[in-house]
């Protein structure tokens, strides 16, 4: 499964309790070729009773399916989960650039676009077409970053947004979009229509992931509380589906 | 002496009949996850820094 779905973009992860002495001395005489992660207390957030137990996670971080890994229930929705989640996420795609590029796109694939972009500054001079092809295809990639981080914003979760925007922030350096992408999510700390969203959505963003490890009633309780205050905004209808997220 | 045996026996079978907390089912958000060291694997440490990507998670042990 891991050779077959990887590649497409699945991350799979098998996760044990046990210590790394243990499972590396396991290792040894059963080959796992896979990620493994070792001294994981985790389960019991999952509250799994049994092992193995698996679970599929989409890209929002919802559990799609649970179940015994050998079943094969998870198997079929990989395809419709990875399509999903490559709607919302951006990949890059270097393309054939020439060999000259090579360190720009090796930087640019690893998601160190500022890096990808001096890079390639110092090719200019050697090829300049080849450097303006691939300026423009980080350009294409920064604006369709910049859109996704529009689309986020316009459910209405701004904080998501702006988390989202300063992870590409840190990418960028000292690449110009940077600042774009600063003024962008200052943009929406200041003005007066998207403030208070901002706010509601930080504390529905932090009862979330504070729920994810513990309490999810309260968090519920949480939930509903805020819901009051969101009523009329896009944000509604997250936070509803969140209180549901939070009682399954 | 009675009564605290009583009572401890009262407590055991409230216990055993409590039914076991189900396993999380889809539609839930996913906790997080926490790993001490990994083998094969330099990706994203938390499912929060996957956010984006469909994840595949298998708890087991070597037993």
């Amino acid at each position: 499964m891991w050779q077959e779905f990887s590649p497409q973009g699945l991350v799979l992860l098998a996760l044990s309790d046990e210590g790394k002495g243990v499972v590396e001395r396991f290792a040894e005489n059963n080959p796992m070729p896979y990620p493994v992660g070792m001294g994981c207390q985790s389960g019991r957030f999952f509250k799994v009773r049994g092992i193995p137990a698996a679970f599929l996670i989409d890209h929002r971080g919802d559990i799609i399916w649970q179940g015994h890994p050998g079943g094969n229930g998870w198997v079929e929705m990989i395809p419709k989960a990875l399509e999903d989640a490559a709607k919302e996420r951006i990949q890059w795609d270097p393309g054939n650039q020439p060999e000259l590029l090579k360190k720009a796109v090796q930087a640019a694939v690893d998601g160190k676009l500022g890096k990808a972009w001096s890079e390639a500054n110092k090719v200019v001079k050697v090829d300049e077409s080849a450097a303006s092809d691939f300026h423009n295809a980080l350009q294409d990639e920064l604006d369709a970053r910049k859109a996704y981080a529009e689309t986020i914003a316009e459910t209405g979760r701004y904080y998501e947004a702006t988390l989202y925007l300063n992870r590409q922030i840190d990418a960028l350096g000292s690449h110009p979009t940077g600042k774009d992408f600063k003024k962008m999510a200052s943009s929406w700390a200041k003005s007066k229509d998207t403030k208070n969203l901002l706010k509601l959505d930080k504390k529905r963003y932090g009862i979330v992931e504070k729920g994810r490890f513990g309490d999810r009633k309260k968090a519920a309780d949480k939930l509903r509380a805020l819901a009051k205050k969101a009523e009329g905004t896009p944000l509604a209808d997250v936070i509803a589906k969140d209180i549901r997220g939070a009682t399954r | 002496m009675r009564k605290t045996l009583l009572l401890s026996s009262l407590a055991l079978m409230l216990f055993c009949t409590t039914p076991a907390v189900a396993q999380l089912k889809p539609g839930a958000w996913a906790p997080d996850i926490e790993v001490k060291s990994w083998m094969n694997y330099s990706g994203g440490q938390t499912l929060a820094e996957l956010r984006g990507r469909v994840v595949f998670i298998e708890f087991w042990a070597t037993w």
